[in-house]
Parts: structure tokens; sequence; C-alpha cells
């Protein structure tokens, strides 16, 4: 089907009988102007009741087509085509989307509505689109797709998380939108109202929902037992009841019954004795409301075994003492062959394995500081503690980190320099093994910042835990927008193909045309060279 | 002060391309005047007078004993003393400004004035004093009689400002019959296309004495190239008479056959009165032109 863009230019078409018009009585241009006209056989000698009674010049015909061609290419014709009707359906895979009413989760009842308002529309195409990704789609054919509509969300296949909403002047103005949500996303439902929505398709009614929003476990000191958190919350306005559980594997560690006034909030303390790391540590809400995903938040690990450190025979005594001492590592034997990570005290040793190396360097001269080192920032942030320049005696031969990074040091020399790749090498520049040192009690916080820092992790005070965002528990259905943002017409929104430049080359071959005509007409001779 | 034209008929005619028609000219006319004996009385040999005309540059074919050294040694370019030629007699050009020389994009007008221009200069370079009369309803003098190189710059000026007439008037060579006057030479260059080829008024040019030549420009497209089967309005450029008619392959035969009959009949004319005719085609050069005018001299006074 044809439309125009802009109609009222055919209103120039009115104009055509002017052009018939000037045809009929501009004869002195009509005619062809000749030499002489007695070469000629007498002919029908024109006078002013002939002149009124002559046709009009043919070319008038041709010019008329031009001009309406013209015209044509000015009011923008289009072609569109019924058939290639396009339907982009956004989908909130939002977590409250999971929400079980009536047998059925708010998505699958979504996608029933979905399924009924095709087959009213008569729409045989859509595309499928998530909310989490908008990039990902889905096409589906009523013709060709014998995908059901219960496969529907097996296609989008996206892992739960936050909704990234499309930019509203990026969606395609050619295809109709859609939305399938339960308007409890308040991001979903403030880019509702901005969108070019010609639809929206909300389910669901209940609004009770009690979520675990947060799990934590953190060892205590003596590593015998943890001490846990959980963050109970009720997001309905109704009192709620519930009975927590937390097992580690199978075992039940603690139970506790919970009473939630409406939008109220539980913190519940609990303690584990004889923490396993090879059990996960797991909390249950029950019984299970409507939203049953939010009920249970588990940790795949609470407990922490010490690492194994190789310590070389070579490293000097009191370091042996203060690793030894250290809670969080285990003194590995000689004749074991792999350990968590290793410690070498000569310039010569490389890194050949594949473990974490702290390489403490002996220093042949060692002279106190004269400057005050600082330390850089390191990944974990950890702690570290005020060295005195005057504890620290280091060769004053200049060195270069190289590839590492330097991590303690003075602005002439690093004292303390770590490895970018992994597994991390530390290397230390100064006496680890200075009297003055060793009886301050920073040489213990040094020694496990060093270990912290090529183990990768915390030996000491490490707290696990899992959290949900409040947000994705709340289901209460909050009213939509109207879907009135789409203003356009079924028709326009229809594929549309524009004619403009095929009435624009119409019109230059006419144009072409007709000057060819004239020129031959008027007895066009080329020009005469050189003359 | 007059504009110069761009795109003029004129700029392709270059002082190099005249000179090398004067030195194609002079041995070719190898002296003998320009107008046939008995029309006019011819004292001397060209170049043979006494009062001094001009100095101007030696071409090829000059005697060497008109060479003007202190005019050489001056401008640096071997320098010829010229007289005035008591064999020299008065040129009228009479160069038709009618519209017929319009229709087809003013090829014919091109090729007219730059065939006016050339035998200007031709005549010029031979002592001669040459005026230019254009002629359609009326007549009107481009350039006043004169002589020497001066003369050319004025002829070019004049032809540079004169335009034809684009509609209506007429060919009337008659208009220029009064200033024709005896023992002068006249050189008609013009389409000729009037009823009869305007013998009429030629005839009585020739009875006043006048020496008269013809050049006669042509155009294949004085007749036209309507397309074929078709009816179609004529309308004289001259007249602004129209008529209908359809182009019919005979009608379109018959026209050309009449343009060739007035063309054949105007040739007859003129070597039965003794008058020298050249024909010019459009799309020639001038140069080809200017020749074919020189050649018919030497044949038909050879």
């Amino acid at each position: 089907m044809v439309s125009l863009a802009a109609p009222l230019w055919l209103l120039g078409l009115l104009g055509l009988p002017a052009l018939w018009w000037l045809h009929r009585f501009s004869g002195a241009n009509r005619a062809i102007v000749v030499s002489a006209l007695f070469l000629w056989p007498p002919g029908f000698r024109g006078d002013s009741a002939a002149r009124k009674s002559r046709r009009p010049d043919p070319r008038w015909r041709l010019r008329a087509l031009l001009v309406a061609t013209i015209l044509m290419a000015l009011a923008g014709p289009e072609l569109k085509t019924s058939t290639a009707r396009t339907v982009d359906v956004w989908i909130d895979d939002s977590l409250s989307m999971q929400t079980v009413e009536h047998g059925e989760t708010r998505l699958q009842t979504a996608f029933g509505d979905l399924d009924r308002a095709l087959s009213e529309t008569g729409i045989a195409e859509i595309q499928l689109h998530s909310l989490r990704n908008p990039a990902v789609q889905v096409a589906w054919r009523r013709d060709k797709d014998t995908n059901s509509r219960e496969n529907w969300p097996k296609l989008m296949g996206l892992p739960p998380g936050r909704l990234h909403p499309p930019i509203v002047v990026l969606m395609n103005r050619d295809h109709e939108h859609w939305l399938i949500s339960d308007g409890a996303d308040v991001d979903v439902n403030a880019w509702a109202e901005k969108a070019p929505l010609r639809r929206i398709l909300q389910t669901g009614t209940i609004s009770d929902n009690v979520a675990l929003t947060l799990l934590s476990v953190r060892p205590t000191m003596d590593g015998d037992t943890s001490r846990g958190l959980t963050t109970v919350r009720n997001l309905g306005g109704n009192l709620e009841t519930r009975t927590l559980s937390v097992y580690s594997g199978d075992k039940l560690q603690f139970q506790k019954s919970l009473r939630l006034p409406p939008h109220g909030r539980s913190n519940v303390h609990f303690e584990l004795s004889l923490p396993d790391a090879k059990h996960h540590l797991r909390a249950i809400l029950t019984p299970a409301d409507a939203l049953a995903e939010d009920d249970a938040l588990s940790l795949e690990k609470y407990a922490s075994s010490p690492a194994s450190v190789s310590v070389a025979a070579d490293c000097p005594t009191p370091l042996k003492i203060a690793l030894g001492t250290h809670p969080g590592i285990l003194i590995a034997a000689a004749r074991q062959a792999h350990t968590d990570m290793r410690v070498v005290c000569d310039d010569t040793s490389g890194i050949d394995g594949g473990e974490p190396t702290l390489r403490i360097h002996a220093q042949r001269v060692p002279r106190p500081l004269r400057f005050p080192p600082v330390w850089a920032k390191d990944e974990q942030q950890i702690d570290w503690p005020l060295l005195q320049p005057q504890w620290l005696y280091s060769d004053s031969t200049p060195r270069r980190p190289g590839a590492n990074k330097p991590l303690f040091g003075t602005a002439e020399n690093p004292l303390i320099t770590v490895s970018i790749e992994k597994p991390r090498a530390i290397d230390v520049f100064f006496d680890m093994a200075q009297p003055v040192l060793i009886r301050q009690p920073e040489y213990a916080v040094l020694i496990d910042g060093l270990l912290s820092v090529a183990l990768g992790r915390r030996l000491f005070d490490e707290t696990f835990s899992a959290q949900r965002s409040v947000a994705e528990s709340y289901i209460a259905p909050h009213p939509m927008p109207e879907a009135g943002n789409d203003t356009r017409t079924s028709s326009s929104l229809r594929t549309r193909v524009d004619l403009t430049p095929l009435m624009v080359l119409m019109a230059a071959l006419l144009l072409v045309v007709d000057i060819r005509r004239t020129r031959y007409t008027r007895r066009g001779v080329p020009a005469q060279a050189g003359a | 002060m007059s504009t110069r034209v761009l795109n003029h008929p004129l700029d392709a005619v270059g002082e190099s391309e005249l000179a090398r028609l004067v030195r194609v000219a002079n041995p070719l006319l190898a002296g003998r005047p320009l107008l046939s004996a008995g029309q006019l009385r011819h004292k001397r040999h060209a170049g043979q007078g006494y009062e001094f005309l001009e100095h101007r540059d030696y071409v090829v074919g000059d005697d060497m004993r008109f060479l003007d050294w202190r005019a050489s040694a001056r401008s640096r370019h071997p320098q010829i003393r010229r007289f005035c030629d008591e064999q020299t007699t008065d040129w009228r050009i009479c160069l038709d400004r009618s519209a017929s020389m319009t229709v087809a994009e003013d090829h014919k007008w091109n090729l007219a004035v730059q065939l006016t221009a050339a035998l200007g200069y031709l005549l010029l370079h031979l002592g001669h004093r040459v005026s230019v009369l254009g002629f359609s309803d009326h007549c009107t003098t481009l350039l006043p009689p004169g002589r020497g190189r001066q003369q050319y710059a004025r002829l070019a000026r004049a032809l540079r400002d004169s335009t034809p007439q684009r509609r209506g008037g007429d060919s009337d060579l008659l208009q220029c019959l009064s200033r024709a006057t005896p023992r002068h030479g006249v050189i008609v260059i013009s389409d000729f296309l009037s009823p009869r080829a305007m013998q009429p008024v030629l005839r009585r040019m020739v009875s006043a004495g006048c020496g008269l030549q013809l050049i006669h420009i042509l155009d294949e497209a004085d007749f036209g190239d309507p397309p074929t089967n078709d009816t179609v309005e004529l309308m004289d450029v001259e007249s602004l008479e129209q008529t209908t008619l359809t182009t019919t392959r005979e009608v379109i035969l018959g026209t050309r056959a009449a343009w060739y009959a007035l063309r054949a009949e105007l040739a007859r004319f003129c070597s039965a009165h003794g008058i020298s005719y050249t024909a010019c085609e459009v799309g020639e050069h001038w140069t080809t032109g200017a020749l074919r005018y020189i050649k018919s001299l030497r044949v038909e006074h050879g």
C-alpha cells in the first residue's frame, strides 16, 4: 500500500491545466524557426482563428508527467507492507517474575497472556527481548516455529541479574513494542513511562514476601568456632512467621522461629562450632512463600584451612620463629612436595614452582635508612604497619624494581616489590633479622601482610558472605503507566519503503528525454569547432 | 568603450593565420588586380606608388628593395616600406545582418564575420581602402572607408560590436545600392535567402558599375530538420509568417530540392553576369572559405 508523507504537495497537480494552457497558446515558442519559409511548400497559413483552434504542443504531456513526478517525489511516497509487522516483546525477567501464583510463575502467566494477545491481533512474528540483556533476542514465527509458549522462558536462558532496559532513543521506531512485566521493579516502571510501548501485559497480584537477604560467617580468632549473621526481611504488609534453619552440609547447625512485622527486618546471630571447610553452609526460611527463590542463601565455603608454607633452611631464625607462630599457616615438612607457598632467603633462588614465593634478599652491608619509607596501595587494602627507618637496614646499592611493582620503599630504592603476574612473588630488600626490627610488634604484622599478599587472601579475620538485593525481592505489583507513548497508528508501524528516490530518478529521465526532444525540434547542430 | 565579447567568432581569427593567408594570397594573386579588367581602370602595378603609406613586417614574397633598414634596426624586425598603390581602389563589404543569418545557433553569422575580417585584412594588406556595410531591412555603415593597419583594428572592433537581427526584418541589399558608387568593388557576404536570391538588386548593382563579388554562406539548416511525419508549425525568422504542414518525406525532399535550386540559380546568375561567386558552407574553417575566394579570383582573372 502506498502512502504519502506530505500529501499537500499533490495540490500542485491542480496547476497542470496551466501547463496545458501555456503549451496551447505559446505558439511562438512552439513553432520551428526556419530561415526561409518560401523554401517550404505552401501549407496551412495560420491566422488568429486557426491559432485558437490548434492543438497544444504534444510535449505538454511529457512535461505534465515530469511535473507530476516531481510533485510525487516531494510528497514522499512510501510503500508499506502489511505482512512485515514486527513486534518486539520486552520481557521483565527479574526475580519477582518467578513468583508463583495459581500454580505457575508470573512469567508463565505473562507468556500465556502474550500468546492470547498474539492470537487476537493476528501478529505472526515477534522478537523476544530480555530486559537483563537487551542485545539477546529470540525470534518466533507463528507459522514456522514449533516452540510452544512453555519453551519461551527457556529460550531466553539468562542467569538472574540486574535489569538493563534499553535506551529509549535507540529502540527501533519501525517496530511495535510490547512489555511483559509485573510492575514490581521500579526501574522498569520508570522506563515504561518513557519508552514507546504500544502494549503492556501486566501480571501478578500477590504482594507479601519474606526474603533472606544476608548470610555472613566470620571465624573467631581461636579458629575453633565461627560467628554467623543472617538478615531476614518482611517485604509485605502483613505480619509473617518464619523458621530460619542453618545447615552445614546436611547437618542442622541452628534453627530459630521469627516473627516479622510488616516491612520489618530481623538480624539473627548464630555460632557455628567446628567449622568445616568441606561443606557448604545453607540458610533456609520455612514455610516457603510465593517467591521461593529468595527464601534461601548458601555459602560454598565458610571456613578456610591453614596455608602450608615451606621455609628455606637458610632463612634467619627470627623469621622462622615468626612464621612458625602464625596461626594461619602450617610450616611444611622439608619432604613435602606441594605447598601453598614457600619462603626463600637467598638471591639466587628463582620462582620455579607454581606457588607464591616470599624471597628475602640477604643484605651484605646493611645500613639504616636515611629517609622514611612509604607503603603503596595494594589490592587487598591491608593495614600495613608503620615501620620506622631506623628499624630497617638495607644495602645502599640502587636497585630497580624491573617488571615488579614497588610495594614499600623510599624514593631512591624499593624495599618490597610484588610481581604483577600470578603466582605472586614478593622480594624483600632489607634485613629481616635485624635485632631492632624483630623486637617490634610491627614485625609480626609485617609478616602477616606479606603472606596475605602472596597468598591473595586474608589469613586473619576472613569473612564469608552471600547477600541479595532487597529490591529483587519486592514482588508487590505497582500500577504500570498507560501504554500511550506510542502514538503511531498501526499502519504507520508497518515496514516502509521510500519511493522518493525512484520518483526522482524517473523525473530525471523524463527531463533528459524532454531536453533531447527540445534540442531535436530546434534543429540542434553541434557547436562549430574552431569557429 | 566597447567590451570585448567572450567566445566571439573573431577569437578564431588570429593575426598569425591572417599573415599566413596573405603569404598564400601573394603568389596566387601575383599582382593581379582584384577586379576584372574592363570594369575598373588600373594605372600601374600594385605597390608601385610614391606616397608612403606605412611600415609593416616583412613577409616572404616581399620585394627586398622596399626593405627599410633604419626601421628594421629600430624595431629589430625586418620592416617593409609600403606606399599608396595607385592601382588600389575602394572596397565595400556588404555583410548580411538579417535574422536568417542567426538561425541554427548563429553559425552562418559567425562564418560571415570571420570571412569579413579575413577579406578586410587581405584587402588592406594589398593597400585598398575598405569599408563595411551591414544590411538587413536597412543599411548601416559598420566601418567607414579607410586603409592601413589601423583600419583593420577598427574593422575588428566594428565586427565585435555589431550584432545581427534576431527576429523580423528583411534581407534587403537594395538599401546598400545608394552607397555603392561605380568603380568601387563590392563584396556581398550573405545567405541570399530571399525569393530569386536577390537577383534583381544584384542586377541593378552590376548595371551601376559596381565590381560585384558574392560570398554565399550555406547552411543545411536553412531548410530545417523537423521531425518526419509530424504536423509542425514553421515560422519564418524574418517575416515571422507561420504555416502548419505535415512533414512528409515528400515535403522534406521538396524543400531540400528548392534549397539546392536556389543555390544553383544564384551561381548561374553570377556566371552569366561575370560576378565572382564563392560558396562557403557552415562547418568548414574560415581559412578554407577565404582561400576558395582567392582561388576563384585567380581562375576568373587568370
